[in-house]
């Protein structure tokens, strides 16, 4: 192997796997959102561990996680209150209120540990519904009502504390219950942690899978949206402030029973350490954005840090301090991150990747090759110009009514002697592409954006699949169809169609071409039983499919590799692959029958021998992309009209062209009928028509898949 | 390493580098007024450039040959010149001669009949191998040229924009002393030229940086300054000519687009190209497209339901501008994407009629300018 090669080998290795495009699509994932603020947790842990004497010992660990655990059930309240939208200021003096009223409750009152409990929780709930009720109802700023009760809870809480402070610390009331729950453990896991986890999960699953947790999400995200969507605001708001002040009973429940005092300073600074804590946990202020798992790391962060700093012997007020700089800067990171996070994930979605195609085949008029040049296409009749906008695939029906999917998500149906009669047949609402009649003459048709519908004669549309079984090992979810592209239907009644790519919606199809990496799929729905199954992956855009005359396997076009392949369905060969054409002039689109038993290959764009050159250069393109705007990239020679017919082993035979795409550029289909050839294109203004001389004039594509029947009444 | 250097020079240069073409508007707003224009009935291959003959005829170069043309179709053209090379620009003096510049052969100073009365083909050393402006100086009695590119023939200029060469020449050719004079060098492709106010002072278009400058003579052998009166065109300007109520009319040859800019910068990927196809398949600016398959085609230029956007990226445009006295763009007359008259290589105005001459289009387009009554 010589150094050449050598370079080229380095070079293909280089861009075949994509760490940007594994980063696009972790950041795309809504949960690697917290995965800095975790980040930062571990190493903040680790950090103290190492340079605090006897921290990293189980003593310290349960004191801890007590401490924190009491501060994490309050940042969740808080958390809820950003997540819908607002803010709660008061849950430091909520905290501080319960706190008193617990002690009270068990040292003063002598109430058992369990009554203590629910009335601390009922009175948070109160605390939280004046809140709510001002929040909710009255439409009072959370800012200013939530600051305002601040203030009064915590005049209350000066006044009453005054009043029997000294009572309760004189206390000698004591059971085994307000221990346990104060101090006691199970499995070495302090009774606190335990009550903090089954919330956490509690309110992860209300939250994340509930139709009040998702209400909550939508009113953070947009109230006038929420409103209009018929969530009752008033309501969703109310409780949110009433589940927060009942975080903070929870948590103050046991900073009571840890404690058993009720110092002037409880609670204090909690409203904005919390707001601090969630913020760092990545829950936007803006609201809509957040979970309790990231209440609880930024709740981590907050807490560990100073607690740290005060055990490494900083004064309070050096804690303070870099809670303050440390809410500066998650407020900044939060507002730059909203910004640029989709444009981060756009500007790194596109990976281009090294492509050699070959040597491109000649095309010149007179070089004797099957792609030679010529103006074959330039006399086609024109049906319904200016009356179907972008026919990506046209059929006959055993009527001989010709059939288009449009743009606009129509089927539209040309009838009689010329194709003058214009008729709406059905409404997708996708964008429809491949057509194929079934047995029982439904047109069944991939739906680009939905996936693979049918339509009956009498025009009703009924699904058959949106879905296949999702591709382990890829971040992201592809389960759901987005591009289906093309169809063909096997005697047995399965239907093999195409997904062009899993990454890019039809708007920007030649972008996946630009990158040059394969997503697309070749799937079976099989409605004998219902089932919907991917049988090749990762195809450089999978288009056109046809079932070979025998049925033994199906051909697909895999328009960005430019290439032709089969795929076996039965025979010794069965579930293989094997490249039928390999390096084809332009990029394949649908491939159908022919009636001399080869087939019929649209070529939708050609290779510009620049074209092959860029492909080489993936950098140059990746600048090309970044820098340029969508209509400056350099794309495939769409702008051309070329059909090859193929032999009965798919071999090219010869072609047809449209030399710059006169009348029909985007050539992606065609299909033969009664003598005659019938033209598509993705995006043009009409369905053209050639009458093929050597061809069976008796021949129906219908009929050769289904046999001859009578023809039924018609509507 | 590419990216290294992309990212420090965007860090470096401010926003005129990074958004380098302007967009048209103002008096540069697109129209069509170029592709409506009639056109000379005459069989033209490759018209070039053109100036007056004798009793209201055109003397048109193309090719190989210098012929003489009567607008209103009266006489049949005859061939007044041959040369062993094609013709890339001339100009007729006071005197009624003409001076030609030849591809590869510098320049000849010819009569009507054809004779050569003087030829040059070097200047300080430098071969003149692509003249491809001249403007006659009436008061010395010499003329004045450009030399686009010293390594390069004329026709090849798409070489020398794809190498980015700066290796354009200025000079003096005295007429009467037969001696030529280098004024000035390592410019970027400079493709027309007028002499203003009587000899005072000259202005130049350089193509590859899209650019108009002034040199201010006096009456020395150098010119003593320069200026840049007009930067950063959205074209590449070439030919420039005097208007007769002062001002001028410039034709810019071929349109800039985002794509080209961009391939210059990328050293590998057009080394490849350049090495492995041929310039008629190339990324580039054209004087004409054929819209043929094996071109390089841009996004926006997909056709939809049947229709080519005039406003896709160009890969050809015809585009003339007409200048005031300092050398603003006040009109302009444009052949656009779906348009035919593109390659706009000179844009003379005889009497009170505009010659446009459309190289990428094989015609000599005819605006009559009303100016006589």
């Amino acid at each position: 192997m010589n150094t050449a090669t050598l370079l080229l080998n380095a070079k293909r290795a280089r861009y075949k796997w994509s760490p940007r495009q594994l980063f696009a699509d972790l950041f795309a994932k809504s949960w690697m959102e917290p995965a800095v603020p975790f980040t930062v947790l571990v190493v903040l842990i680790l950090f103290f561990a190492l340079t605090v004497p006897y921290y990293a010992t189980l003593y310290n660990a349960q004191s801890l996680s007590r401490s924190f655990s009491e501060f994490g059930l309050v940042s969740i309240g808080m958390g809820l209150a950003l997540m819908s939208g607002g803010i709660d200021l008061s849950v430091g003096s909520m905290f501080a209120l319960l706190d008193l009223l617990a002690l009270s409750a068990f040292s003063l009152w002598g109430l058992p540990m369990p009554v203590v409990a629910v009335i601390t929780v009922a009175a948070g709930a109160a605390l939280g519904a004046v809140n709510g009720f001002f929040i909710g109802f009255l439409r009072t700023r959370a800012f200013l009502t939530t600051l305002v009760t601040l203030i009064v809870y915590r005049g209350i809480f000066d006044l009453l504390a005054v009043a029997y402070s000294q009572d309760i610390a004189m206390s000698t009331t004591d059971s085994a219950a307000w221990e346990w729950i104060g101090n006691g453990t199970a499995l070495n896991i302090p009774a606190v942690v335990l009550v903090l986890l089954v919330l956490g999960v509690i309110g992860h699953v209300l939250l994340s899978r509930s139709r009040l947790g998702w209400h909550l999400i939508a009113v953070g995200a947009s109230r006038r949206s929420a409103r209009h969507a018929g969530i009752s605001i008033e309501k969703v708001l109310f409780s949110t402030y009433v589940v927060s002040g009942m975080c903070c009973a929870v948590g103050a429940l046991f900073f009571a029973a840890r404690l058993s005092s009720a110092g002037s300073a409880t609670g204090d600074g909690f409203a904005f350490e919390s707001l601090a804590a969630v913020m760092i946990g990545g829950i936007s202020i803006a609201g809509g954005r957040g979970s309790i798992g990231r209440a609880l790391i930024g709740a981590g962060i907050i807490f560990i840090l100073s607690n740290g700093l005060v055990q490494m012997g900083f004064a309070g007020q050096v804690t303070t301090a870099v809670n303050g700089a440390i809410l500066l800067i998650a407020i900044g990171v939060d507002v730059k991150w909203m910004k640029n996070r989709g444009k981060a994930i756009q500007k790194s979605y596109v990976n281009p990747t090294y492509v050699d195609f070959g040597p491109l085949p000649d095309t010149r008029p007179d070089s004797g090759s099957p792609y030679a040049v010529n103006d074959r296409l330039s006399s086609a009749e024109a049906i319904g110009v200016d009356q179907v906008e972008g026919p990506e695939d046209v059929i006959l029906d055993r009527e001989g009514r010709l059939y288009a999917g449009t743009r606009q998500g129509w089927i539209l149906r040309f009838s009689g002697e010329n194709f003058e009669h214009r008729e709406l047949f059905a409404r997708t609402g996708g964008r429809p592409l491949g057509l194929a009649f079934d047995r029982d003459d439904n047109l069944i048709v991939c739906v680009a954006g939905m996936g693979l519908y049918g339509i009956k004669p009498d025009r009703t549309i009924f699904k058959l699949t949106d879905e296949t079984n999702r591709s382990w090992f890829k971040l992201i979810d592809d389960s759901r169809l987005k591009l289906t592209d093309d169809l063909d239907i096997a005697p047995d009644g399965k239907i093999y169609f195409s997904e062009g790519t899993t990454r890019y919606d039809l708007a920007n199809w030649p972008v996946d071409g630009m990158e040059g990496r394969g997503s697309g799929r070749l799937v079976c729905y099989d409605p004998n039983t219902d089932s919907t199954r991917t049988l090749v992956h990762n195809i450089r855009f999978c288009n056109g499919i046809c079932m070979a005359h025998d049925n033994q396997s199906v051909l697909y076009a895999e328009t960005f590799g430019m290439r032709l392949m089969r795929y076996w369905v039965a025979g010794p060969k069965k579930g293989s692959t094997e490249v039928v054409i390999g390096n084809l002039p332009g990029a394949p689109d649908n491939i159908n029958r022919a009636s001399d038993g080869g087939y019929w290959l649209a070529l939708v764009a050609m290779r510009a021998p620049v074209y092959d050159v860029a492909m080489r250069h993936p950098g140059f393109r990746m600048r090309m992309i970044k820098r340029l705007p969508f209509d400056e990239w350099l794309i495939q020679g769409m702008n051309n009209g070329c059909i090859v017919k193929l032999d009965e082993h798919a071999q090219p035979v010869t072609s047809y062209w449209d030399p710059g795409g006169e009348s029909h550029a985007t050539l992606t289909s065609m299909r033969e009928d009664r003598g005659y050839l019938y033209l598509g294109g993705l995006e043009n203004n009409r369905i053209g028509r050639i009458k093929l001389e050597d061809a069976d004039p008796n021949w129906v594509s219908s009929e050769n898949y289904w046999g001859k029947r009578p023809v039924a009444a018609t509507e | 390493m590419a990216a290294a250097k992309e990212l420090i020079r965007d860090l470096l240069s401010g926003d005129s580098r990074k958004h380098p073409i302007p967009s048209m508007d103002g008096p540069l707003s697109p129209n069509n007024r170029l592709e409506t224009l009639q056109h000379l009935d005459a069989d033209l291959d490759a018209p070039c450039d053109l100036c007056p003959g004798d009793g209201g005829s055109l003397l048109v170069a193309q090719d190989r040959r210098i012929e003489r043309i009567s607008p209103d179709g009266s006489e049949q053209p005859a061939v007044i010149a041959r040369f062993e090379a094609r013709v890339s620009a001339l100009t007729r003096l006071q005197d009624g001669t003409l001076v030609v510049a030849v591809n590869g052969a510098g320049m000849k100073h010819i009569d009507t009949d054809g004779r050569v009365i003087a030829e040059i083909e070097a200047a300080n050393g430098a071969a003149l191998r692509s003249v491809t402006a001249i403007a006659e100086d009436p008061k010395r009695g010499g003329v004045y040229f450009t030399v686009g590119s010293v390594h390069h023939d004329a026709e090849d200029w798409i070489w020398d924009l794809m190498e980015c060469n700066r290796a354009g020449l200025l000079g003096y050719w005295s007429l009467e002393a037969h001696s030529a004079d280098i004024l000035a060098t390592g410019l970027a492709f400079p493709s027309g030229l007028v002499v203003e106010d009587n000899g005072s002072s000259l202005l130049m278009t350089e193509s590859w940086t899209h650019s108009i400058a002034r040199y201010h003579l006096t009456g020395g052998s150098r010119p003593a300054a320069r200026d840049v009166v007009v930067d950063n065109m959205p074209g590449y300007p070439g030919h420039l000519a005097r208007a007769a109520d002062g001002g001028y009319w410039l034709a810019v040859f071929a349109p800039r687009t985002h794509l080209v800019e961009l391939i210059l910068r990328e050293k590998a990927f057009k080394r490849e190209m350049m090495r492995a196809l041929e310039p008629e398949l190339w990324i580039r600016p054209a004087l004409s497209s054929t819209g043929s398959h094996l071109e390089p085609l841009q996004m926006g230029a997909m056709k939809k339901l049947g229709i080519r956007k005039p406003w896709a990226p160009p890969r050809s445009y015809g585009l003339v501008m007409r200048l005031d006295g300092n050398a603003e763009v006040v009109d302009s007359l444009h052949s656009r994407v779906d348009g035919h008259n593109h390659g706009i290589t000179a844009a003379r105005e005889i009497g009170d009629t505009l010659y446009v001459v459309s190289k990428g289009n094989h015609r000599i387009l005819v605006q009559s300018l009303g100016r006589g009554e």
